[in-house]
């Protein structure tokens, strides 16, 4: 280990990549930099495989501490960081995987104040938060500033998808059919954004959640539901997808919305690109 | 002694709070009962014993011979720089009672072989194999078989290709749904061992038609190169086989009991997939 340092370590660390990806590939890893809001279930592994792939810059963004209802999923977390910082913990077992990585924390929460601020200067920005309110800021941001976005959803029982926003593509609200696309964020506006979630909890009964857990979601009696191979899978595509923006290869393309991956557990098709019927997505059924 | 049993039972609640809704406290409890044996402590096995402690699995075992080197840092979940050169059963360990600290656990540093295999897999509900040598995962899921108890098995090649299936006692045996050679006999011949090993430099061949370089296929058949394995493909085929042995635990229902498999390539649309296996089994040569 101390006979290793700077390059030589680098190239030992992520040697098993190559093959896979070409050594100058390797490089462009090496000199990107992602940002990743949130940094819990599909946030926490993300960051992860983004630093086991070599990526060299990173900036996380989470204001919350770690308490144990995340550790059935969030693999940031373990028993001696409860009540830890999140984004600060990140940092911590990112450096521990490749001493060189530079890791950008900022523990606040992403709003209409600060997101152009926040997002700005990276190469990908992955969308890892709960709040659908945060996700339009960050996806509209985004497309304002220029950056690709990637999109996440977990759905209890066994659901969930990824998607990649670019400034070009169809915009985040018109994709997923929400009522404040070219709308300003009133408290009423985000009233309706918020409630698509309770949708979501509703329609997931048809595919297998528990119809009492639904119920106490809407009246606020339980948490959202999540396990972790979801969430994990969740993750890696979505770090797949930063992957694919940051190497630009020409037969490896970003799967862009409306396209979507579709993740679902309980069906033989578990993950699958694909395309809304109507031209965009009823959010509720994601 | 403290009696710490309703500490514990508080906290093995809170921490699988969010399953509950996916799965019915009833099937959680299964997930509690449950004994899991975890061969392999690497790029995919090594992520299997964080979600089983995440999930709420009751005991964990697991079996691995090898140390950390630098170069698993690209892809095993338990590899970091403060780790190098640690027993990865020993770092599993530590990881998995980080998570759950009243979970119980056996972490043995061996590889496994016919002298051992029984001894290790006996009194648990479900085998995973997660090896890298073709012989051994002979050795294990065989024995589970003798035992009466599921396995599941898995695979994975360049570039970005992935196998997952679920063997049970009563089901199709995992060498003749593979087509390996040498049924029923003891892996104690050197010759058969290596014919089972050569397997693996045909997939190697195979990969290229695929996407992976022709060079790397000539240096892993010239023992000059490791496996290629990223942290994507490693995560995908982990998960999946998680899942697996978890619905296996929970329900009884394995959604890739052999012959049907689960076969990742993330360079299709249908990226992931249930399938069922060609009449006369698979070609592990092209898994």
């Amino acid at each position: 280990m101390d006979a290793l340092i700077g390059d030589s370590l680098y190239q030992a660390s992520f040697e098993r990549n190559l093959g896979v990806i070409s050594t100058e590939e390797q490089e462009k890893l090496r000199e990107a930099k992602v940002t990743v809001v949130g940094a819990g279930g599909v946030g926490g592994i993300t960051l992860i495989m983004l630093a086991r792939m070599g990526i060299g810059h990173i900036h996380v963004i989470d204001r919350d501490q770690f308490e144990a209802s995340n550790i059935n999923r969030q693999m940031l977390s373990s028993v001696s960081r409860l009540g830890k910082s999140k984004a600060q913990m990140a940092k911590e077992t990112l450096a521990d995987i490749n001493p060189e990585i530079e890791v950008q924390v900022t523990e606040a929460f992403v709003t209409e104040e600060n997101a152009e601020e926040l997002l700005r200067d990276t190469d990908v920005i992955i969308d890892a938060t709960d709040n659908l309110v945060a996700r339009v800021i960050i996806h509209r941001t985004a497309a304002k500033i220029g950056i690709p976005s990637v999109w996440i959803a977990v759905t209890p029982p066994f659901r969930g998808g990824v998607m990649s926003m670019t400034p070009t593509s169809l915009p985040y609200e018109k994709a997923l059919s929400h009522p404040s696309y070219l709308q300003s964020l009133t408290e009423e506006m985000k009233a309706k954004v918020n409630a698509l979630k309770d949708g979501r909890a509703i329609h997931s009964i048809q595919h297998g959640a528990d119809e009492k857990w639904a119920h106490d979601y809407v009246e606020k009696e339980s948490p959202w539901a999540v396990i972790s191979p979801v969430a994990n899978i969740v993750g890696v595509l979505a770090s797949f997808e930063a992957f694919k923006h940051v190497l630009q290869r020409e037969s490896l393309k970003p799967i862009i919305g409306p396209e979507l991956i579709r993740v679902d557990f309980a069906k033989p098709q578990m993950v699958e690109v694909q395309t809304p019927p109507e031209g965009c997505w009823d959010n509720t059924i994601l | 002694m403290l009696d710490l049993s309703h500490v514990s039972s508080d906290f093995y609640w809170e921490l699988v709070k969010k399953n509950i809704g996916v799965y019915s406290e009833e099937e959680q409890q299964r997930l509690q009962k449950a004994k899991v044996i975890i061969f392999g402590l690497g790029g995919v096995g090594g992520i299997q014993v964080i979600l089983a402690a995440r999930m709420g699995v009751g005991h964990l075992t697991g079996v691995d011979p090898d140390e950390f080197e630098i170069s698993n840092m690209n892809r095993q979940m338990l590899a970091t720089v403060d780790q190098l050169n640690k027993a990865k059963a020993q770092v599993a360990e530590e990881t998995v009672k980080n998570i759950n600290p009243y979970i119980s656990t056996r972490f043995v540093q061996a590889s496994v072989d016919e002298e051992n295999v029984v001894e290790l897999i006996e009194g648990h509900d479900i085998v995973i194999e997660a090896v890298d040598d073709m012989p051994s995962r002979v050795i294990i899921h065989r024995t589970a078989r003798e035992l009466g108890i599921p396995s599941v098995g898995m695979s994975g090649s360049p570039p970005n290709r992935g196998f997952v299936s679920s063997f049970h006692p009563e089901g199709v045996h995992y060498e003749d749904i593979l087509n390996l050679p040498g049924k029923g006999e003891k892996l104690t011949d050197q010759a058969l061992r290596e014919e089972i090993a050569k397997i693996k430099e045909e997939r190697a061949r195979y990969s290229v038609e695929r996407g992976a370089p022709q060079e790397w296929a000539d240096d892993f058949c010239a023992g000059r190169v490791g496996w290629i394995i990223t942290p994507v493909r490693a995560m995908l085929i982990a998960t999946f086989s998680f899942h697996e042995t978890v619905q296996i635990l929970t329900t009884g229902k394995a959604m890739a009991a052999a012959p049907k498999a689960i076969l990742i390539d993330l360079d299709k649309a249908r990226a992931v997939e249930v399938k069922e296996a060609p009449s006369g089994g698979w070609n592990y040569a092209h898994l």
